[in-house]
């Protein structure tokens, strides 16, 4: 009984501890990005940065839910997503604020919503990894129709389209492609025995032990299996159809944030243009949004890519009708194979 | 009643009743604060829709299949622990212990990666259900074996003695393993349930589950009264089919699991020529291996040892965390599994409702507690957040979480103390409460000390939970390397998991230290 009382009282945070400046952070974005952000922050703006990372790796319930269940009384103050159709459900659930920062005036309104819930900077793209041990350059694969050509019959992959990034390109195709294309194409996927996987990493894991020879997933992903030295190599699809999706990271100012003002500072740092440089030469490659920004050489500007066109703030509303409904039944039936 | 004499803790009262029911009031709390107000819109909402019932159905696939190897092969491996001695045995106790701290989405990334880099594929005979199966096996095997061994250890010496003067070494062995079935039986369906929670196995090797719809529920659609409500049903299923089981197993439970009969432990054979023993004890350790082999084979082409140091070095800023988060709720488990043991007792009826009502409890998803604390935290004042926003809160769910193993294995050692105790404490003028500080209490240190380190060793490997409800910055080892672990170099997260398991280990080691140092006294 004794232990636990320590113990107890050793789990308890000092209640009487001094406010000090700080600001608490979640973020979708990983960690081994994220942080070094958040640390140059610290020294530079002399603001505590609590940050709390996700992981889809781990299957579980995200950090998108504790923030949803938190609603009534945030903890955090600023939700740095990888992807605009999480922001755009805060919005909808009345979870975000509105806040134009200053440092947005640069920055493409493309990436941003128009009522200031939430603001777009450094993008991923949606890319083909292919298995350099199955194609020789002239013969890689171009586009995501590819997927449902007959020649790749069981050898394609995608992660599943219920959740992260895949579930905002399946919205994207959706809207690019129109409803009955775009079912069309889902029904041909499941016909191609495309195989389904949890997440882009597991889609990264597989392309890079043979064991599929080319699927779909982010820059992120595909820039570490090649740092790793997999055989492996990168397209952006579709350069002369729809497009590549580009996937920017937003900033959301949390609707009765505990540290607005902090917050309002951390989201400035993030959409500089220092930001955009750094997650450009960090391993993310991350294209910065705001032309003008110096890039690495393995980083391709986005001005130099095909970008899918697409409305992000409609994705969202296209992505809660398709989770609910065609997707769903889609990847049960690709479950019941 | 006389409130004052010992002789209360044999005999029936109210106040047993009132204390099981503030025990168990406790543990449904947080998932009631989800659960009950999704009740109201039951007749909305559409639990049925898609996959639910065969996912449903594939997740009592899974249970049963996982029950059938961990039975097998841990009922086995249990009794042969217990009853021999052999040079190499430590260390295999350790290494199939291992598995228990590695959270099963990892062990299942383990397999895949066995599969991918060191099996040929052609050779590989496990598929889908089958992997799904063997990667939750590994933890349940180690379960199942560590409670059968220990149940070994508690047979009648007496016994053993006849027996070994007029039959074979097989006959006692085939006696032994008998003796011990019924409670193999229960470890195996009791840690098989958690399965039911957990997505990860499932989507890695694509044979979903309904911890996958309850997923969906939850990070696709957000809808929180939908996952309550599947959650509800789950829980309802896996009572009925408890009750099912408990009524098919109760004969052996009774003669052989809630049998009063004090601790006499065994003298260890000598194993000899029993190269069928050594055989399957390596067999065993090779099956456990399999996913640590997987998880550490990029070891091979590491380069830098920078990325060692490094990997260090985030332990040891974590550390402080993962032990508050394992120590702290394995003490919660401990003081809660006390109370509620003591107020079970030896009242039958009471004993039945506990084993239904606590594989039941074990069978709610844990997410469901979590985020009922996280409800809980918006709506209480400030000054309550050292309660429902810190470490304390994280350590009380998993506590709660953990709650059934460890009042299972502290109502074992309950039951094996002498029914005589109370009546000669009643005779010596003993009050009730110097019977439990200086009788009982010191009687259930050993099994206390047990599951206190199990439930810390089990809670190492927690995931979710933490995930969850960690204060903001702080995170412990294992949520720091599966938050880096998408998108580190292969180098860096293996070096992490091999950090954390020989931490795990040397952990292990200690334990099976500490354990024999109380078992000798």
């Amino acid at each position: 009984m004794r232990a636990f009382l320590i113990l107890s009282f050793l789990c308890v945070p000092p209640v009487l501890a001094a406010p000090s400046k700080e600001v608490v952070v979640y973020t979708s974005v990983d960690d081994v990005f994220a942080r070094p952000i958040a640390e140059r922050f610290e020294r530079e703006k002399g603001i505590k940065v609590k940050l709390v990372p996700d992981t889809e790796e781990t299957k579980s319930t995200g950090l998108l839910n504790r923030l949803i269940a938190e609603k009534n009384r945030p903890q955090a103050d600023v939700f740095w997503s990888g992807d605009p159709v999480r922001a755009a459900i805060l919005k909808t659930k009345k979870l975000s604020t509105p806040f134009i920062p200053a440092n947005s005036k640069d920055l493409p309104q493309l990436f941003s919503d128009p009522d200031g819930h939430w603001t777009g900077f450094s993008a991923r793209a949606r890319v083909i990894l292919y298995n350099k041990n199955f194609f020789n350059e002239k013969d890689k694969p171009t586009s995501i129709l590819d997927l449902i050509d007959s020649k790749y019959k069981g050898k394609g992959c995608l992660a599943n389209p219920l959740f992260g990034t895949t579930s905002m390109h399946a919205a994207a195709i959706f809207e690019v492609l129109g409803e009955s294309k775009a079912k069309n194409f889902f029904e041909n996927l499941k016909k191609n025995e495309v195989k389904l996987f949890s997440s882009n990493g597991e889609v990264r894991r597989k392309v890079s032990a043979d064991e599929c020879v080319f699927g779909l997933t982010d820059t992120d992903d595909a820039f570490e299996a090649i740092k790793d030295k997999k055989p492996v190599g990168v397209v952006f699809p579709d350069e002369k159809g729809i497009g590549t999706l580009i996937v920017p990271n937003v900033t959301v100012l949390i609707f009765n944030a505990p540290h607005s003002q902090e917050g309002k500072a951390f989201i400035e740092y993030l959409l500089s243009p220092q930001t955009e440089e750094t997650l450009a030469e960090s391993d993310a490659a991350q294209m910065p949004v705001r032309s003008g920004v110096p890039t690495p050489s393995h980083v391709r500007p986005l001005e130099k890519i095909r970008p899918m066109k697409v409305n992000y703030v409609k994705l969202a509303a296209r992505l809660e009708e398709l989770s609910s409904g065609f997707l769903k039944t889609w990847v049960d039936s690709m479950s019941r194979r | 009643m006389n409130y004052a004499s010992p002789l209360i803790f044999e005999r029936h009262g109210t106040w047993r009743i009132i204390s099981i029911g503030v025990i168990f009031g406790i543990t449904l709390f947080f998932p009631g604060l989800l659960i009950f107000p999704a009740l109201q819109k039951l007749g909305h909402a559409n639990v049925f829709q898609g996959n639910f019932v065969s996912a449903l159905l594939n997740s009592f696939y899974v249970v049963i299949g996982t029950a059938i190897a961990a039975f097998t092969l841990g009922s086995i491996g249990g009794t042969i622990s217990g009853l021999y001695e052999f040079s190499a045995k430590r260390f295999l106790l350790l290494s199939y212990c291992l598995p228990l701290v590695v959270p099963p989405f990892l062990l299942a990334i383990g397999l895949d990666s066995v599969r991918l880099n060191v099996i040929s594929n052609e050779y590989w005979i496990f598929r889908g259900f089958l992997e799904v199966v063997l990667s939750f096996s590994f933890q349940a095997i180690s379960f199942v074996l560590l409670g059968t061994m220990l149940s070994t250890w508690t047979i009648s010496k007496n016994q053993i003695e006849l027996l070994r003067t007029t039959r074979r070494e097989t006959d006692v062995f085939l006696f032994i393993l008998r003796q011990n079935l019924s409670l193999s039986a229960l470890l195996a369906i009791f840690f098989s349930l958690l399965t039911i929670t957990d997505p990860g196995p499932g989507q890695i090797f694509g044979y979903p589950g309904i911890s996958t719809e309850l997923l969906v529920s939850l990070s696709a659609l957000y809808d929180f009264d939908l996952a309550a409500l599947q959650s509800l049903i789950v829980s309802v299923a896996v009572l009925s089919l408890s009750l099912l089981v408990i009524a098919g197993i109760k004969k052996h439970i009774d003669s052989n699991f809630l049998l009063d009969k004090s601790i006499q432990l065994l003298t260890p054979y000598k194993l000899k020529q029993s190269w069928p023993v050594i055989g399957f004890a390596f067999l065993i350790f090779f099956l456990q291996a399999l996913p640590i082999i997987g998880i550490l084979w990029p070891m091979l082409s590491i380069d830098d040892g920078s990325v060692l140091f490094r990997a260090w070095n985030e332990a040891c800023f974590t550390f402080k965390n993962s032990a508050l988060y394992s120590l702290g709720g394995a003490s919660i488990s401990v003081c809660l599994g006390i109370c509620l043991i003591i107020a079970v007792g030896r009242v039958k009826k009471l004993q039945s409702f506990f084993l239904v009502a606590v594989l039941a409890f074990f069978s709610v998803p844990s997410f469901l507690s979590s985020i009922g604390m996280i409800h809980l935290g918006t709506t209480t004042p400030y000054f309550l957040d050292w309660l429902t926003r810190s470490r304390f809160s994280v350590a009380l769910i998993l506590g709660l979480k953990f709650l059934p193993v460890a009042s299972l294995i502290l109502f074992y050692g309950y039951l094996k103390s002498p029914r005589s105790w109370a009546e000669q404490a009643a005779i010596c003028r003993m009050t009730s409460f110097s019977f439990l500080s200086q009788v009982i209490l010191p009687w259930l240190r050993r099994h206390a000390f047990l599951s206190f380190l199990f439930i810390s060793l089990l809670i190492s490997s927690e995931i979710n939970t933490v995930l969850l409800l960690r204060p903001p910055g702080e995170d412990s080892f294992p949520i720091r390397i599966f938050t880096v672990m998408a998108n580190s170099s292969e180098a860096f997260v293996t070096s992490l998991c091999f950090v954390y398991l020989t931490g795990s280990f040397c952990l292990l080691g200690l334990t099976y230290f500490l354990f024999g140092l109380a078992r000798r006294e």
